[in-house]
């Protein structure tokens, strides 16, 4: 039992920093790549991916972090979308954990559901209440593409945080001690 | 999971959440100077923006030098035939003296400007996703003394002013966000006007020059200048007037301007941390009187 405790302990470190890493790309991707057209917010699915894969408390906290760095890359009012993720991502791991079945499906649902909480939210406070958007054009042009293309990068996201957990998430029973007695 | 919502762990929750929003609360109530929260934030994340811009630069560099070489190639022969071509006119040695002559009254002008002050030479460290106004991130902040509302302008013309300033970093908002409006005139023919911008405008990248009388004299390839404020020091560079056309409430002209320096493509930038406002008021009256001359 104790081989399996510890297997178990040294793949969550692996998973943990895994997750930390592609938080970390995902940032550096959405500050570097200098394109005309819209670029995907890479860390709101990176939130709802580790959502889906934890235990509620883990998701708020990587949905926390993943806010904050959102937050630096958007040079929005510190903390916001950190309780935007959150949240999301906590109401996200207690739905797939005790309502919902963990398939691609109910992902892009609930990925779509954060996406729009927050470029809702960040159209509204940072263009639309300033009325520097009369025409809807940044709404239409960019907010909308941002919403679509942030979709389609989650489901990349989806199904490489699914092999990571695959590889390195609970040690099945079948072992070692378990094989033995 | 009502046994969620009453463990410890959503109470912890609950406080993150508590704290994080009277953070932000605490956050919009200063005026632009950052607070200790975002001073933190700034402190973590100003290295890593710094060293994600490096590394973008140095893999966008061999990109490009991998996907371009052909062009390079072509570009280097087209160089070195101008190159020859030079020489043959570096035997006109009168026009280097005219040019010379010239060099000295832009030595002049500048001079003119002893008052400012600037800040150390500031490097955009990283841009903001998405925005539609080019905002950017540099790497000088308060501790080089640059406060909220200073002005930020390059070799080639004016940028911006600076939003929010921590100790270490400056964030930028550029001439084309609405929120930034500067006097400005023509040197021709002295006519006023506010230069904004606006998400259509910074799209082509251009501003727009507006609230111009409707009898006045602007035409396509008017310089634009800064006609200076207690935010904004006078005779900076703007831009060239593209286009001219009536506003559709048919009372005024507005005139789309494109930027001397353009703040989406910038990769260095300096601080006017100070200038003396007697410079503003004797430009202005400058060109007032020559506007009044017959």
């Amino acid at each position: 039992m104790e081989l399996k405790a510890r297997k178990e302990r040294s793949h969550m470190i692996i998973r943990v920093l895994i997750f930390v890493f592609l938080m970390i790309f995902s940032y550096i991707l959405m500050l570097t790549v200098s394109s005309t057209a819209a670029l995907p917010s890479m860390l709101i699915p990176c939130a709802i991916c580790f959502a889906m894969r934890e235990q509620p408390m883990a998701a708020a906290v990587y949905g926390m972090v993943c806010g904050l760095f959102l937050d630096s890359a958007y040079n929005m009012l510190p903390g916001l979308s950190a309780v935007i993720l959150m949240w999301t991502s906590m109401m996200c791991s207690l739905l797939v954990n005790n309502v919902l079945r963990k398939n691609i499906f109910n992902f892009i649902c609930m990925d779509a559901v954060a996406c729009f909480l927050h470029g809702g939210l960040h159209y509204v406070l940072y263009y639309y209440v300033w009325g520097y958007d009369p025409d809807k054009q940044i709404l239409f042009r960019i907010f909308l593409p941002e919403f679509i293309v942030s979709n389609i990068a989650g489901i990349v996201l989806y199904i490489l945080t699914g092999i990571i957990t695959r590889r390195f998430g609970a040690v099945s029973e079948h072992y070692i001690e378990e094989r033995n007695s | 999971m009502a046994d969620f919502f009453k463990s410890v762990r959503f109470k912890i929750i609950l406080a993150i959440t508590a704290l994080l929003t009277g953070a932000m609360i605490y956050s919009v109530t200063t005026g632009g100077f950052s607070t200790t929260s975002s001073y933190v934030f700034e402190m973590v994340f100003a290295p890593v923006k710094a060293a994600s811009s490096r590394l973008s630069d140095r893999i966008r560099r061999s990109l490009d030098m991998m996907m371009n070489a052909e062009k390079y190639y072509d570009e280097n022969r087209q160089l070195k035939e101008q190159i020859a071509a030079l020489y043959g006119q570096m035997a006109d040695y009168d026009k280097l003296v005219t040019e010379n002559g010239d060099l000295r009254t832009m030595l002049e002008l500048h001079e003119e400007h002893e008052d400012y002050r600037f800040s150390p030479p500031c490097t955009v460290i990283a841009r903001s996703t998405n925005d539609p106004f080019a905002s950017f991130t540099v790497d000088k902040g308060a501790d080089d003394g640059i406060e909220p509302g200073d002005p930020v302008i390059t070799q080639n013309g004016i940028i911006g002013v600076c939003s929010e300033v921590s100790p270490g970093t400056c964030k930028v908002r550029t001439i084309f966000h609405p929120k930034t409006s500067i006097g400005a005139y023509t040197v021709r023919t002295k006519t006023e006007g506010l230069i904004s911008g606006g998400y259509d405008m910074s799209a082509d990248g251009k501003v727009k020059f507006e609230h111009i009388d409707k009898d006045a004299d602007i035409e396509p390839g008017d310089i634009v200048l800064t006609s200076g404020s207690e935010n904004f020091p006078a005779s900076q560079l703007v831009g060239v007037v593209e286009s001219v056309d009536i506003e559709t409430n048919g009372l005024s002209k507005y005139a789309m301007v494109t930027p001397a320096a353009d703040p989406r493509t910038v990769q260095g930038v300096f601080v006017v941390i100070d200038y003396s406002i007697d410079e503003v008021t004797a430009v202005k009256n400058a060109a007032k009187a020559e506007g009044d001359a017959p």
